[in-house]
């Protein structure tokens, strides 16, 4: 049965709803009979909350019905990754040692979506504690993409790249320390964002890397993106990262035109060693885009040669410190592949880690004089296509590299240095989709956002959907 | 001075699985290629991007 209403973006269903010919319950019961139709084989709802979701879409229609329309979220069915807080309900982390955990409180983010009128239907599968990037969960079960189900979704918020690619939620939420959003996002087909640090509050989300963690949208549109951004924004005292920066009216800032566009390459490290149906794919919206107005400018950032190394011990050392404890405790009731990377992480020197800060220095201040004579970075999300479920490996042209080593290559930079980055779908190269990574100045997402409409408006997905589509 | 993993990780307290062992000395030798791209005369003159702020007010 075809769910024609639970594939449309917030942007498409918000008017319908505010003039009420749309009832919020018809879309919610929408979305759970696709849960019901396809997560059987694609496994992204840890819990799936129908009861609950039914009730809130009920009271969102009576409310809507009264005259008390909220916004452009009131009555639109979400589900978040399983790591955000809501209280007096369970947040697994996709562990089992949190198995049972419940939260006593919301998180911001949470409490801001419940003030906005969001209907939650669920919560949503995701990579152990978010350390790693397939979300081949050994306590729940793999997710699977839904474009291709012997593969992988990425991760770590494979979950909301699946559900939200697979019309299982209108939209969601990711968390992102190496690019836990965006390669879901270039894996399954959506958008993701990833906001600059501290821009939005963490407050109510189990932490993977303090310093490198960020929460942001995954969606169907640019525009569901910025709608989510500019609501979820905002300074919080109980967050020690949030900054206190305005928040801006993001979906208003969309449009741009292509001659206004001064687009920035590293090639050095960005273009190097990239799968060639991917990179022809990249190259070929830069081409585009050019053709239609935008200045191409080759750019260098010598310490990104560095990056990895940062991004490593960065990333191995905060989060061994966030699992010392459990690691010396039950180290069996962590899945293989998390306890192995704590194992990895507490062999980290306290000068490896201080000169990855200092690294982290430079190429804040590198990326900063980039973004002046440059409007965005762009680049492809991943190197490669994405692999199946259970393997260790990935194919770049022949070469056979290791995933966990090149699934954060390009996207780690973003994490480090904090500037926010979007994932963007640009076409489907062997049954999959290709995601481009655009980056931005920080606290300038609508530079982001701007350059991900007019790459939207080029209609690169038009006539392709996930397999369970067709 | 060469150390041995196992030792290191046992020392903690740490549990180390057997088949972690190799696991862990290939990923170290890898992290330790990675290591080779840092330059170490460059971050002589470099600031940290990790500061604590008295007080814990960042807004």
């Amino acid at each position: 049965m075809s769910q024609e209403l639970a594939k449309k973006s917030i942007g498409e269903l918000a008017p319908l709803i505010q003039s009420k010919q749309l009832s919020p319950v018809e879309l919610t019961e929408q979305v759970l009979a696709n849960v019901e139709q396809f997560d059987g084989e694609i496994n992204a709802y840890i819990a799936v909350q129908k009861e609950q979701a039914l009730e809130a879409a009920a009271q969102a229609e009576q409310e809507i019905q009264s005259g008390n329309y909220r916004g452009a979220l009131h009555g639109i069915p979400m589900a978040l990754k399983d790591i955000l807080y809501f209280k007096d309900e369970k947040a697994t982390m996709g562990s089992s040692i949190h198995s049972e955990f419940v939260a006593d409180f919301d998180a911001t983010v949470v409490s801001k979506l419940k003030m906005a009128g969001v209907t939650f239907t669920g919560k949503l599968n995701m990579h152990e504690y978010a350390w790693g990037a397939t979300t081949t969960n050994p306590h729940f079960g793999p997710c699977k993409n839904p474009w291709d189900l012997t593969k992988i979704p990425g991760g770590s918020s494979g979950g909301s790249g699946a559900a939200v690619a697979s019309h299982m939620a209108i939209a969601s939420l990711g968390t992102d320390t190496g690019g836990s959003i965006r390669i879901p996002a270039s894996s399954c087909g959506i958008i993701g964002l990833k906001p600059t640090h501290g821009r939005i509050s963490k407050y109510g989300c189990f932490p993977l890397a303090w310093s490198l963690d960020h929460i942001g949208p995954m969606t169907k549109t640019v525009y569901d993106a910025a709608l989510l951004l500019e609501l979820l924004s905002g300074y919080d005292p109980k967050d020690p990262t949030s900054l206190d920066r305005p928040a801006k009216n993001f979906s208003g800032l969309l449009e741009s035109e292509a001659k206004e566009l001064v687009i920035g390459i590293e090639e050095q490290y960005f273009f190097n060693n990239v799968d060639s149906q991917v990179d022809e794919q990249v190259r070929y919206v830069l081409k585009q885009l050019e053709d239609t107005g935008a200045v191409i400018k080759p750019v260098r950032i010598p310490s990104l040669k560095q990056a990895e190394f940062a991004e490593l011990v960065t990333i191995t050392t905060e989060a061994s410190a966030v699992h010392h404890a459990n690691l010396l405790k039950s180290p069996e009731k962590f899945g293989e592949d998390v306890r192995f990377l704590l194992e990895v992480g507490e062999l980290m020197s306290g000068v490896d880690y201080v000169q990855s800060q200092q690294i982290r220095r430079k190429l804040d201040v590198e990326f900063a004089a980039t973004f002046e004579s440059v409007d965005v970075l762009i680049s492809p999300t991943l190197p490669f296509l994405v692999p199946p479920i259970g393997s260790q490996t990935v194919d770049i042209n022949g070469q056979e590299l290791s995933y966990l080593d090149e699934v954060i290559r390009f996207t780690g930079p973003g994490n480090l240095t904090g500037l926010p980055a979007l994932s963007i779908p640009i076409g489907v190269k062997g049954g999959l989709p290709v995601g481009l990574q655009i980056m931005g100045p920080a606290f300038e997402e609508e530079k982001v956002l701007q350059a991900a409409a007019l790459i939207e408006s080029m209609e690169l997905m038009k006539g392709h959907a996930p397999m369970l589509e067709k | 001075m060469a150390f041995d993993i196992h030792e290191i990780l046992e020392k903690k307290g740490i549990t180390v699985p057997e088949h972690h062992q190799d696991m862990l000395k290939a990923q170290m030798a890898g992290f330790e290629e990675l290591r080779q791209t840092v330059d170490q005369d460059q971050l002589k003159d470099s600031d940290m991007a990790l500061t604590h702020i008295p007080g814990g007010e960042q807004g």
